[in-house]
């Protein structure tokens, strides 16, 4: 089983020394410091795994961090400018200016949407437009929660499954949870690295993608004649 | 007393090539729009940079796009039934609009398109007419904004258009999918063609030539899509005459007592503090959703329906247009990232074959890309690790799109959902559409010829994708009708100008003021119109 490791960006959030020994919860490695709790950590851990498992050369969701990512978006306003928006033009590994590195600032209007999109809208009126909102921590706490009372049903922890069980319940989740996690599960392993997922672009190495490309681009040749590299 | 000669809300297509064109004329002009500057540095001397970046996750998270999180609209496929949040029609909102993350593709209408009602004769259940103008009133202003917006092209190659000069650029690079997707139209006698299209294929207008990078759909990081961001808006801003008000939401409209004059325009500023803007002439070019929902929830004792509704057909008429894609799966890889959207296009389902039971069918677009992270959610989550190892979408897809006449229904409309509300606090959109029997069978006649140029191609398996299901609610992201041109004010909402006819100083610029859909992407027409009703404007401002 691949583990998770510590916080990729540990050291650039400025938490200077040695990154904390992870946690280990029923052998899911789980970082110091996340916005869920370990045991959350690691049911999350435990469903992204079976949903991109990772392979002999090809990272799965683990190896690229994806629970990271999820992490990383539930804490996003916990630095300012918040982790929504990386900047533009370019990612800089392939020249030019490096944007991506620096998040945006976001309008008065963005930020009442992630605030409460998050943080869930907690009776504040300016939030409530069209009723309460559930935060995304509270959505997730839930579905994990559920993913894993259907394992305990059939037997034992669903962080304690064979990967092959583990997504059988993961399709048979509640569908609007289902497909939030799935979304996550795709963006954390192969979305650009700066958000916390596909770390070190693992996710694009597995299937051999070449990421974004700006500003050098293709030429002719490249576009004519892909089978060639 | 008005502040500007002009106040435009709205800065995409039409939009933006307004404030282009008045401000060139030395008039004053305000530019309010709700969304963001994505290309801060634009009317400067150089002009670089943009927060766009090959970024699927800012996309995703709704970076100048429609966000339904905030914006939800309601949808229904017909009045007797309850209308539901839906995603409906998601498109770029921000400076430049839809052109931020449109593919660019930019053919002119043929003439048959301002005379569908006289070509093709009445179609029963619809209201479908002619155009007030025809294509020789707009020609001139299709080449005006081909040269502003920067369109490259081969005049002459596609054998169903009208004669015309040579495009301000030539086509850009080829690729292995448009090639070879090329082929298989003309080996069923097609006549495939470089696609105009809104691209730099060389440096032009100050912007360098397109890298091929993919990514078109969410925003260009090097300027080379023209949209009308770095193209009509910063050339605007450069006049000096511009006052660019981004993340301004204009929240009512309100006229004169008489109701003939739109006096002032109100919105919440950046910091949500109520503001008012005044001017002599008002330019709404939002889009065929979100001008009729303001002119409806801006209704008066004078106009007590909805400003400039006195025939009833405001927000009636909604128009998507129909589009059908085969997705064809090749052996080897293609990879069609590699390239802008489409590189090649023809005409040919857009005439009439000689069959006995001829549909008009619509343009046809050869390329299509996807990136992996939407190509891994479009995967069933039970077969996902292998499609994504194998690249199933990514490195072996070439898509045949044909963009089909969407016609005209009275009862497909936009009007006011009585419950839901919008971030602001106002009443959200409620769209209700059902497919005319005349677009199924368009989709049933050209969706397998669609999937036969794959095959001829060489795609070894295809998938057949109808993007506005019967029942479904539309992501066609073409948005027209609404707000109908015709000379009679009983049967239309505005002169052939895109003037309302109830109210004087009152124009709009956007797709809502199209009486048919046409067979054809709308965006360059649509800007085309937009210089027209500028020139327009211009002469009654004197």
């Amino acid at each position: 089983m691949l583990l998770v490791s510590a916080p990729p960006l540990w050291s650039a959030l400025g938490c200077g020394g040695e990154a904390p020994a992870p946690l280990d919860i029923d052998g899911w490695s789980v970082p110091r410091g996340t916005k869920l709790t370990p045991r959350h950590y690691a049911l999350l851990a435990a469903a992204m795994d079976a949903i991109i498992p990772g392979s002999p050369g090809a990272e799965g969701a683990l190896g690229a961090h994806a629970p990271w990512y999820l992490d990383q978006l539930l804490g996003a306003f916990d630095v300012d400018p918040p982790r929504i928006f990386a900047g533009g033009p370019y990612s800089g590994r392939h020249g030019g200016l490096d944007g991506f590195s620096h998040f945006l600032p976001l309008t008065r209007v963005e930020e009442l949407r992630w605030r409460t999109y998050l943080e869930g809208s907690h009776g504040l009126p300016e939030r409530e437009w069209n009723g309460p909102v559930k935060g995304l921590l509270d959505v997730y706490i839930e579905g994990l929660e559920g993913l894993d009372r259907a394992a305990n049903r059939s037997g034992a922890r669903f962080t304690l499954r064979p990967a092959d069980e583990r997504l059988t319940l993961v399709a048979a989740a509640e569908p609007a949870f289902r497909e939030l996690l799935y979304a996550h599960a795709v963006e954390g392993t192969y979305g650009d690295p700066v958000y916390g997922g596909n770390f070190e672009g693992r996710g694009w190495t597995a299937i051999a993608y070449e990421g974004d490309r700006h500003p050098i681009g293709y030429s002719q040749a490249e576009m004519l004649f892909p089978e060639r590299g | 007393m008005a502040d500007f000669d002009v106040v435009i809300v709205g800065a995409g297509a039409g939009g933006g090539v307004a404030a282009h064109v008045l401000t060139e004329r030395g008039y004053q002009v305000a530019l309010l729009e709700k969304g963001r500057n994505a290309t801060p540095r634009i009317g400067r001397d150089r002009l670089v940079g943009s927060l766009f970046g090959d970024d699927e996750i800012k996309h995703r998270r709704h970076f100048a796009w429609h966000d339904p999180f905030i914006e939800p609209r309601t949808f229904r496929a017909a009045a007797d039934r309850p209308a539901a949040v839906a995603r409906v029609q998601e498109l770029g909102v921000g400076v430049g609009g839809g052109t931020n993350q449109y593919d660019g593709n930019s053919p002119r209408l043929q003439r048959a398109d301002f005379r569908l009602r006289s070509t093709f004769g009445p179609i029963e259940g619809t209201a479908v007419v002619d155009w007030p103008i025809g294509y020789d009133d707009l020609a001139p202003y299709y080449e005006l904004a081909e040269q502003l917006i920067g369109v490259q092209g081969q005049a002459g190659s596609d054998p169903f258009a009208e004669t015309r000069g040579p495009y301000p650029m030539p086509p850009g690079f080829r690729s292995k999918v448009g090639e070879l997707l090329s082929a298989g139209a003309r080996a069923l006698g097609y006549h495939p063609h470089p696609m105009p299209v809104a691209i730099n294929s060389i440096p032009y207008g100050g912007r360098p030539a397109c890298q091929n990078a993919g990514f078109c759909n969410i925003g260009c990081p090097t300027n080379a899509k023209g949209s009308t961001a770095v193209t009509a808006i910063h050339s605007a801003l450069r006049t000096g005459r511009l006052t660019l008000l981004s993340e301004c939401c204009v929240s009512a409209l309100r006229t004169e007592p008489s109701g003939e004059q739109i006096g002032a325009v109100d919105y919440l500023d950046p910091t949500g503090a109520p503001a008012t803007v005044r001017g002599r002439q008002v330019i709404l070019a939002l889009n065929a959703i979100e001008t009729p929902r303001l002119l409806l929830s801006s209704s008066n004792a004078a106009h007590p329906d909805g400003i400039g509704n006195r025939s009833g057909l405001l927000g009636r008429n909604l128009m998507f247009h129909l589009v059908l894609t085969a997705a064809g799966i090749f052996d080897e890889e293609v990879r069609s990232y590699r390239s802008r959207v489409s590189t090649h296009g023809f005409s040919d389902f857009t005439v009439d074959d000689g069959s006995p039971d001829f549909v008009r069918g619509g343009y046809v677009e050869l390329g299509g890309f996807i990136h992996p992270v939407e190509e891994g959610i479009n995967y069933p989550l039970l077969l996902h690790r292998d499609l994504m190892l194998s690249g199933r979408y990514r490195r072996r897809i070439g898509t045949v799109t044909l963009i089909g006449e969407d016609v005209p229904v009275r009862d497909n409309r936009v009007d006011l959902d009585p419950s839901v509300r919008d971030v602001y606090g106002r009443a959200v959109a409620r769209v209700t559409y059902a497919r005319h029997a005349h677009d199924q069978a368009v989709a049933d006649r050209y969706l397998p010829k669609l999937a036969e140029v794959a095959r001829a191609a060489g795609a070894v398996e295809v998938l057949q994708i109808d993007e506005a299901q019967r029942e479904g609610a539309p992501n066609t992201r073409h948005l027209l009708g609404t707000t109908r041109m015709g000379t009679d004010p009983e049967t239309s909402v505005t002169d052939s100008f895109g003037r309302l006819h109830d109210v004087d100083n009152a124009w709009i610029a956007d797709g809502g003021i199209w009486p048919t859909s046409s067979a054809f992407n709308p965006t360059l027409t649509q800007q085309a119109l937009a210089w027209r009703t500028a020139d327009r404007i211009a002469e009654v401002l004197g």
